[in-house]
């Protein structure tokens, strides 16, 4: 397995060509969205593990991504009028190893979703433990017109009892107007789905039985760390926010079209684990868990 | 110079490459890979004209052992591979202490601080370094231990060097303080 410690830092724009509806990352996806009347939050949050028989079917070209994407919104109750989105991303990559990628993405007129900037890092270790948890967090920092990205990963279940963590952290440049983000669903003439977790692969990983678990999924709102219901959000469907233009383009996560082969394997409240399963498939809009309430999660400092 | 504006030039500098010959082909990877940056066709098939390459000197140690009051050195070659004529330079900003580029650090359990790897680190170089192709530079990092800092081991990263445009960081050293 390599141990090369690699660290790839980009800033890329990327185009699709659709006018109406398109998408935000260009691969194929199947993901969670939260279920409740759109509010504005300060901070949003999940953790990860991943299970892997063989990560060596992982090379440079094809990752296994864990991601939460969340909209931008300008003010109280907003339902995300600026057309940008926040994407953290927590993948095996390169013979198992994991990285984190923040992103931002926005739609510029006339036809174009461009990518504002992204960074990947892979970590100093390749995917070994089952127990490896990863927590991701994207906070709004409006002074600065920035989002700050954290990452937490606990390498065992010993370092989750003793809250024992490596830390990272990148902060990238905001929508000047973005001082929230918008959780919740709404639908006008498309169903907006404006705070997501799933997974995401340039293209289906076969050849090796994996699972993704994602916990905690959560908002920050009235003081708490939050959840709400949740229920799929699979490909064509995976709409997250408009530009507010004319005509009114949708942005979607992934490129339309479902991660084919991957269920749910388990679920809770606030807990969807996946599973690639090429002999099923998951329907949009299905409810995963309908619970809501206040998160009580597994390790504190991220949620501090 | 801010976080910020340190983003907005990069950004810029990239958008104006690509709308002016990339405006109408759709690209399908959220991430761009190592096979595809190293592979000067397939680069330039995205977009990319190239990269800068942060790696650690040749015959780096794999791990550096520093112990309490003293220092140890770190020499990373920032390298502007280009593939156009027309990709002659690129910008750097080196300030570990700032919000330029990534921050790392270890806790060792609930109570316990925060170690950050930047508020050992200092680079011989600092602020706006312009690298140019066929010029590789090389900076040096030094992590100085104070006598009251605590034991921890940290995979070495080049923290607080932004860059404006796509680079690749390798490194491969693990740094054991004690």
């Amino acid at each position: 397995m390599s141990s090369k410690k690699i660290v790839l830092l980009c800033i890329l724009p990327l185009f699709a060509n659709t006018l109406l509806t398109t998408a935000i990352v260009n691969g194929k996806y199947s993901g969670v969205y939260l279920d409740r009347t759109p509010v504005s939050s300060s901070k949003v949050i999940f953790s990860t593990k991943f299970d892997i028989d063989d990560p060596t079917v992982l090379d440079q070209s094809t990752a296994l991504m864990s991601v939460m994407s969340a909209a931008g919104g300008y003010g109280s109750g907003s339902t995300g009028g600026n057309g940008w989105c926040y994407q953290n991303v927590v993948a095996c990559w390169d013979d198992g190893e994991v990285y984190y990628c923040p992103q931002a993405w926005a739609f510029e007129p006339p036809n174009s979703t461009v990518q504002q900037w992204s960074s990947a890092r892979c970590l100093n270790r390749p995917f070994e433990d089952d127990w490896e948890l990863y927590v991701a967090k994207m906070n709004v920092d409006i002074a600065n017109e920035e989002i700050d990205f954290y990452w937490y990963a606990y390498e065992t279940g010993d370092d989750i009892v003793s809250e024992s963590y490596y830390y990272d952290y990148y902060s990238g440049m905001a929508h000047e107007d973005d001082h929230n983000f918008v959780v919740g669903d709404r639908t006008d003439t498309y169903h907006y789905r404006y705070t997501q977790v799933g997974v995401e692969s340039t293209t289906e990983i076969n050849g090796t039985d994996w699972k993704i678990l994602q916990e905690d999924i959560g908002y920050y709102y009235s003081g708490s760390w939050r959840y709400a219901a949740g229920r799929t959000t699979i490909g064509t469907q995976s709409i997250i926010v408009c530009d507010g233009g004319d005509p009114d383009t949708a942005i979607r996560v992934g490129d339309g079209a479902e991660y084919r082969g991957v269920t749910v394997y388990d679920h809770a409240d606030a807990l969807v684990h996946w599973q690639n399963n090429q002999n099923s498939r998951i329907s949009d809009d299905t409810s995963v868990w309908t619970g809501s309430g206040i998160l009580n999660p597994i390790v504190s400092a991220p949620y501090s | 110079m801010s976080a910020r504006a340190r983003v907005f030039i990069g950004t810029s500098i990239t958008q104006k490459e690509v709308l002016s010959s990339e405006q109408e082909r759709p690209i399908s990877h959220p991430i761009i890979g190592l096979e595809t940056v190293f592979d000067n066709q397939k680069a330039l098939g995205v977009g990319i004209k190239g990269y800068v390459h942060v790696r650690t000197v040749k015959d780096t140690p794999t791990t550096l052992i520093i112990e309490k009051g003293k220092s140890g050195n770190v020499s990373f070659e920032i390298e502007l591979i280009s593939y156009s004529p027309s990709f002659e330079k690129v910008n750097l900003n080196i300030d570990p202490k700032g919000q330029v580029g990534w921050t790392s650090g270890r806790c060792y359990g609930k109570g316990e601080p925060l170690i950050l790897l930047n508020d050992y680190v200092q680079y011989d170089l600092n602020g706006e370094i312009t690298v140019y192709k066929n010029h590789p530079i090389i900076v040096t990092m030094t992590i100085s231990i104070p006598e009251d800092a605590p034991s921890f081991e940290l995979p070495i990263k080049a923290v607080g060097i932004g860059v404006d445009y796509v680079s690749v960081f390798d490194s491969e050293v693990n740094l054991i303080v004690k």
